[in-house]
């Protein structure tokens, strides 16, 4: 006990007396300040202070991302008896007529992988590999669409990976970390995605905004002046992205008019993922330059 | 026995700023934007523990946020951290503390925080356009921001009072 009680007046006289607040200051600044050039300057978020601080820190936030969740349930968990009655009714009538419509599309899919291997149709959805992924953090900035989900390299998650839920395309990997992922979604400001109309194949350029970036909103430009909202207004992920695979729906068009040049088309547009409510994304774990390789290859 | 009692202090009021700035206030629908319970955390412990107690939370909560958020280690801790010691010594240097002062200086402190935040992000390529900075997140988060300062900082206050954890023995006025 005497050893234990020197050693603290020891801990106490010597080393903590004598650090100074400005001296800790000043050293934790030059860390940080240090920290944010190499970061800036490599770019490399495979090995950082990051990584090792989510091993800690992300087990924590699942945990409490739960607890959120139970005390903020979404509507559909308070629906009464007798509406949950109706709707089950609904549902079987529903179900009746998709078993029906089941089996035509059955005959379809046997006509459309005819067709496809006749095609050599290539980049389907269908075809991609994917990992689900839950969202267990916002980033706590007003200004920042980011988030962080539950899958890191350990799954096999890298940077550049697109991410989906079952409306559209949701944004794209931007930093990794050994058991987390912080996604950026399409609609952070002033990030641009290279899309097209799903069958018109009008160019145009989708571009976040922070003004409408609350309500779903995105800017659309570069459309050219046959670009014609009423008749084809779903906007999907061109081809010629170098980061985005081909075909995601992005959203419908609204609001297009002509611009003073008269040569070219701005509006809006909706996007297809509601971002208030995202819970659970899927990463696509193919990715662009990969499937450009293989289409090499063949 | 009071660093140890202050420690106690920050970690329960810092767990409970977290959890309701990243998991419970984004979840509430009303909400046009998220008042900024971190900054008046590290203000608050600033105010009443003095500059060490500031730069300590300062730092570790704006690592947490880069770890989680923007990506860069560092990025908000240092800001958060310079921001805490500043704090801190403003409180040290304070005979009494006014409550409308302690507005003008949250006020400050939001101020410092956005600029840094608007300036860097744009230097580092993401480029805002100020205008909607300014309506869509920088106004909201400022006035919920002065909104819920009180009844933090009040609670911080009584809690440090009781247990004579202030640094600053200087009496608080309304006016």
């Amino acid at each position: 006990m005497t050893v234990f009680s020197a050693i603290k007046a020891f801990f106490i006289n010597h080393i903590v007396s004598r650090i100074h607040a400005r001296v800790v200051l000043v050293i934790l600044s030059a860390v940080c300040v240090f920290s944010i050039l190499f970061h800036y300057f490599t770019r490399d978020d495979s090995i950082s202070i990051a990584t090792v601080l989510g091993v800690i820190v992300v087990p924590f936030q699942e945990g409490a991302n739960e607890v959120g969740s139970f005390l903020f349930r979404s509507d559909q968990n308070r629906l009464s008896l007798k509406e949950a009655k109706e709707r089950v009714a609904e549902l079987e009538e529903e179900n009746l007529q998709l078993r029906m419509k089941l089996q035509d599309a059955n005959d379809a899919v046997i006509e459309n992988e005819e067709l496809r291997a006749l095609l050599r149709a290539k980049n389907r959805l269908s075809e991609y590999e994917m990992q689900e992924a839950k969202i267990i953090g916002s980033d706590g900035v007003n200004c920042f669409n980011r988030f962080t989900i539950n899958k890191g390299t350990m799954d096999g998650v890298r940077v550049d990976m697109n991410v989906i839920n079952s409306d559209g395309l949701v944004g794209i990997v931007t930093s990794v970390g050994l058991n987390y992922a912080v996604v950026t979604a399409i609609i952070e400001d002033n990030t641009s995605v290279s899309a097209m109309t799903r069958h018109g194949h009008h160019n145009c350029i989708a571009t976040g905004d922070l003004s409408g970036s609350g309500s779903g909103i995105m800017l659309l430009s570069n459309a050219l002046a046959d670009f014609d909202e009423t008749k084809d207004n779903a906007i999907v992920t061109s081809s010629i992205s170098d980061k985005y695979l081909p075909g995601l729906l992005l959203g419908y068009a609204e609001n297009v008019v002509l611009n003073p040049d008269q040569l070219t088309k701005s509006g809006t547009i909706r996007t297809a993922v509601d971002f208030n409510r995202l819970q659970e994304v899927l990463v696509i774990t193919t990715m662009k330059e990969k499937l450009q390789e293989t289409e090499a290859e063949k | 026995m009071t660093g140890l009692k202050r420690l106690l202090v920050i970690l329960i009021s810092g767990s409970l700023c977290f959890l309701l700035q990243l998991l419970v206030l984004p979840r509430v629908d009303f909400l046009i934007a998220l008042p900024n319970l971190i900054l008046i955390l590290v203000m608050s412990t600033g105010f009443l523990f003095g500059k060490a107690y500031g730069l300590f939370v300062g730092f570790v909560s704006g690592l947490i946020l880069d770890v989680i958020g923007t990506g860069t280690p560092g990025f908000q801790a240092l800001i958060l951290m310079l921001l805490g010691y500043a704090d801190g010594f403003l409180s040290e240097k304070m005979e009494s503390e006014i409550i409308p002062v302690l507005f003008l200086i949250l006020l400050a402190n939001e101020l410092v925080f956005h600029v840094y935040l608007y300036v860097f992000s744009f230097l580092v390529g993401g480029r805002f356009s100020l205008f909607p900075y300014l309506t869509e997140v920088f106004v909201p988060e400022i006035l919920l921001t002065l909104l819920v300062f009180l009844p933090i900082y009040g609670l911080l206050l009584f809690v440090s009072k009781r247990w004579e954890l202030r640094i600053n023995k200087g009496e608080v006025k309304v006016v």
